[in-house]
């Protein structure tokens, strides 16, 4: 079935949004812009193969990561070889053969909103596979099914990236963030890294 | 249901993906399982956070500029 959609409202309804996910993966303001800019092109120029299965933004969501991953493939590719290769196997044999050992609990600090530069920087660290399907996910609030469809792969793959996502993501936040208490009851935090710059 | 598939199910159940026997199901494992109860925790607390950090941004002036002109030379050249 093919459905109609009216192109002048693409860019007014999602055009943000594209943008804000655009922003979060490429890590890369210009870049974010152009491929907005080519993700609305491609869009317009291919409503009508838009067949109405599953939301319109999805669909752009789908074509935003796609130009995304073609652009690593011409600018960057090793991290397009992780992306391709799923960084080893994405079938879930891994985490699933044994029920891992419960991780140590999250810090606090993963409630304030003082982190939210050192959390942006942590999701920034993620692979790019792991960094889109968190995104999706978490931020985006796309299904596990709808994030498979967006990234061209199956269910379990996605699964299996949401999982190493998540303990990559917080042991980065362990690793890398120094929280410091603050006056009022608040607390700041400071990459470690930036400790280590600062003269004693 | 067991820790293994809690765990395998996890994400699709933070999301609210599955069916409400299976959503029933996960929940009575949680009752009784500590490691199940700090696992969703943990995820919860991630996904929350990585959204609380992550808003959506408004467009650069110039982009907006941009698209509007896309949109009008695209749906214009249609009709």
């Amino acid at each position: 079935m093919q459905i109609t959609y009216d192109p002048s409202s693409l860019y007014p309804e999602f055009g943000a949004c594209i943008y804000s996910y655009l922003r979060r993966l490429t890590q890369d303001t210009g870049l974010a812009e152009d491929l907005t800019q080519e993700t609305f092109l491609r869009a317009i120029e291919n409503l009508h193969t838009f067949r109405g299965e599953g939301e319109v933004s999805n669909w752009l969501y789908r074509i935003a990561t796609n130009l995304f991953r073609d652009y690593l493939r011409t600018h960057k590719g090793k991290e397009q070889l992780i992306w391709e290769n799923g960084e080893g196997s994405e079938t879930g044999e891994d985490f699933l053969a044994n029920v891992p050992d419960p991780s140590p609990a999250l810090p606090q600090m993963l409630e304030r909103q003082a982190a939210v530069q050192c959390v942006r920087d942590c999701i920034a660290a993620l692979p790019a596979p792991y960094r889109a399907t968190c995104l999706l996910y978490a931020v985006e609030g796309k299904t596990v099914e709808e994030s498979a469809a967006i990234l061209g792969c199956s269910k379990e793959a996605i699964k299996v990236r949401l999982h190493r996502a998540r303990d990559l993501f917080k042991s980065l936040v362990i690793e890398l963030c120094e929280v410091t208490p603050e006056r009022g009851g608040d607390v700041s935090c400071t990459p470690k890294e930036l400790l280590k710059e600062s003269p004693s | 249901m067991n820790c293994r598939e809690f765990i395998e199910s996890l994400f699709e159940f933070c999301c609210g993906e599955l069916g409400p026997n299976e959503m029933a199901l996960h929940r009575t494992h949680l009752v009784s399982c500590p490691r199940c109860q700090q696992e969703l925790t943990d995820t919860e607390a991630c996904c929350s956070m990585m959204k609380a950090c992550c808003g959506t941004e408004k467009m650069p002036a110039g982009l907006q500029q941009k698209l509007h002109e896309l949109m009008a030379g695209c749906c214009g050249s249609r009709k």
